[in-house]
């Protein structure tokens, strides 16, 4: 049997004398999964996904990647395997070029010659950037940084890819462009870990969801039920998203027929309409 | 987010005027420069250990300024050990140039202690001193008020810069770079982690230099102070104190 990609298998974790950051976490990541990894501040999702690439290692448990623990190989060299989008942009640009910039990690995997040049232009292609090309990263605007550092990530063409809060400092629809990318290569079978706070990004991408509170995992399922368990959210810090306060405020005015797991706008006015074409009334 | 070194506490070290921390720091520097007896030096150590305990900085604090510190001190250890000559009146081991004995082991000691005990002394300072009295003390001490302010900023932005040093080294570990072990290779393999730490140092610089202009710093010729310095018994009975270890070190180093 094929080992899972990932295998957290309770997994304690602490920062020098500090109070344990994680507690007892055991989860699963397959290959093509998305996972929306979600939780208040200091709750531990950081600390949790940076055990995946052996950026941080387990004080007790242990972590797996296809069956092989983390502690027995160089971060460096699960770079084939995971690539690891950090929040801050600045924190990996530092090439001439961009370029060279997106290069970087596929050459230090021994990657050359016409391998090179289709892994670096497709991430280019993919977001955009093929004009930019030679130009110097850190000379860019922070959206454009942003993007050549996603674009950095691709071109480790990993079979899982971790992203740090990917859309701080982004405007609504740069964020969902740049998902967007993300999404067309999850469709080719990449697996993607995606933390974040924004809950609407969350619903609209991931498949499942992890909700980290404490240092637990406080929810671990299909997204659509995470995210739309309000009472939950709340308890892990999070307020739940606005369609599920509506649909829940119509629900208790009496409006029938409303769905419980609704959260996007767009399925929220599809179900509006069909509740109120069915009969349904507010304010009986 | 600044983070700096400041433990925030109301305790004995911490409420001393910070021209009174300046003064005593400069003690424990020019004592550590002058002490040539290991026992003696560990002494001084030992009290810069000390003062910050008693005055509620966390054991952890000084468990953190050792990690840096301890490679440091084994390097000169050994080298010191080695290079610094037996001399004639006992050799353990002796090959061509290089030999070790007592005399040597004791002057690495010395040696390897004393750059602990100015870490230690200078620590001191800024886990007992806020940036605003640091700040406000250089000033009174007839520093301009940006020279001060540049001073107390960079010290309290070290941690910070070593934070993100070390987000950079992970990011970059993330993508495959392994530093290597042989040195030569390891200075060119740390390019991609330095290049970042300045471009972000010189960002950071950017915004705050953007930041402090939009508050008006620099606008005003001459500037009022919440902070108002007054040294108190404490303070004399302190700087009089140190003023007298370090006349009995003086004095015993010239016996």
């Amino acid at each position: 049997m094929t080992p899972p990609l990932v295998s957290v298998q309770e997994l304690w974790f602490r920062y020098d004398d500090g109070p344990p950051a994680l507690r007892g976490v055991s989860l699963e990541i397959g290959r093509g999964e998305w996972v929306a990894v979600l939780g208040c501040n200091g709750s531990g999702k950081s600390t949790l996904v940076k055990h995946f690439n052996g950026l941080l290692k387990p004080w007790r448990g242990r972590v797996l990647v296809e069956g092989v623990d983390t502690r027995r190989r160089q971060v460096g060299e699960w770079a084939r395997l995971i690539a690891y989008l950090p929040q801050h942009p600045d924190r990996i640009i530092f090439s001439a070029s961009v370029w060279e910039e997106v290069a970087f990690a596929p050459r230090l995997q021994g990657v050359s010659g016409a391998e090179l040049e289709r892994r670096v232009n497709t991430a280019l292609e993919a977001l955009g950037l093929r004009d930019a090309a030679d130009v110097p990263p850190a000379a860019l605007g922070y959206g454009l940084r942003r993007k050549v550092a996603l674009a950095a990530v691709l071109a480790q063409e990993p079979a899982l890819l971790i992203l740090d809060e990917p859309t701080n400092g982004l405007d609504a629809g740069s964020a969902r462009d740049f998902l967007e990318v993300v999404a067309q290569r999850h469709r080719q079978g990449t697996a993607v870990v995606l933390i974040t706070h924004d809950l609407e990004l969350a619903a609209q991408y991931a498949g499942r969801a992890v909700l980290m509170q404490a240092g637990e995992i406080a929810a671990d399922g299909p997204a659509r039920a995470v995210l739309g368990n309000a009472a939950l959210l709340r308890k892990a810090g999070l307020e739940p998203l606005p369609v599920t306060h509506t649909a829940h405020a119509l629900r208790e005015a009496g409006l029938a027929g409303l769905p419980a797991d609704l959260l996007l706008p767009e399925e929220f006015a599809e179900a509006y309409l069909r509740a109120a074409a069915g009969g349904g009334e507010v304010g009986q | 987010m600044m983070l700096d070194l400041y433990v925030r506490a109301d305790a004995w070290y911490h409420r001393f005027d910070p021209r009174t921390k300046f003064g005593l720091t400069l003690l424990f520097v020019v004592a550590a420069a002058l002490i040539r007896n290991p026992l003696a030096m560990f002494a001084l150590l030992a009290l810069l250990h000390i003062l910050p305990l008693s005055s509620r900085v966390p054991p952890a604090r000084l468990l953190a300024a050792w990690r840096p510190l301890w490679p440091i001190t084994l390097v000169i250890l050994v080298l010191g050990s080695f290079t610094w000559g037996a001399g004639a009146a006992s050799v353990w081991w002796r090959w061509g140039q290089v030999s070790v004995g007592p005399a040597s082991v004791l002057q690495a000691v010395t040696m390897a202690l004393r750059v602990d005990a100015l870490a230690f002394a200078f620590s001191l300072l800024l886990w007992t001193t806020e940036q605003g009295e640091l700040v406000a003390g250089l000033t009174r001490l007839g520093l301009p008020h940006s020279a001060s302010l540049t001073l107390a900023m960079s010290m309290q932005f070290v941690p910070t810069f070593g934070r993100i040093f070390g987000e950079i080294m992970e990011a970059q570990e993330s993508r495959g770079l392994v530093i290597p072990r042989n040195p030569l290779r390891a200075a060119r393999a740390y390019l991609p982690v330095l290049i970042p730490l300045i471009i972000t140092a010189l960002r950071t610089v950017d915004h705050l230099a953007m930041a402090l202009a939009a508050r008006g710093y620099g606008a005003a010729s001459r500037r009022t102070s919440r902070r108002q310095l007054r040294m108190r018994r404490a303070d004399a009975l302190a700087l009089a104190g140190g003023a007298v270890v370090l006349l009995v070190v003086l004095l015993a180093r010239g016996l």
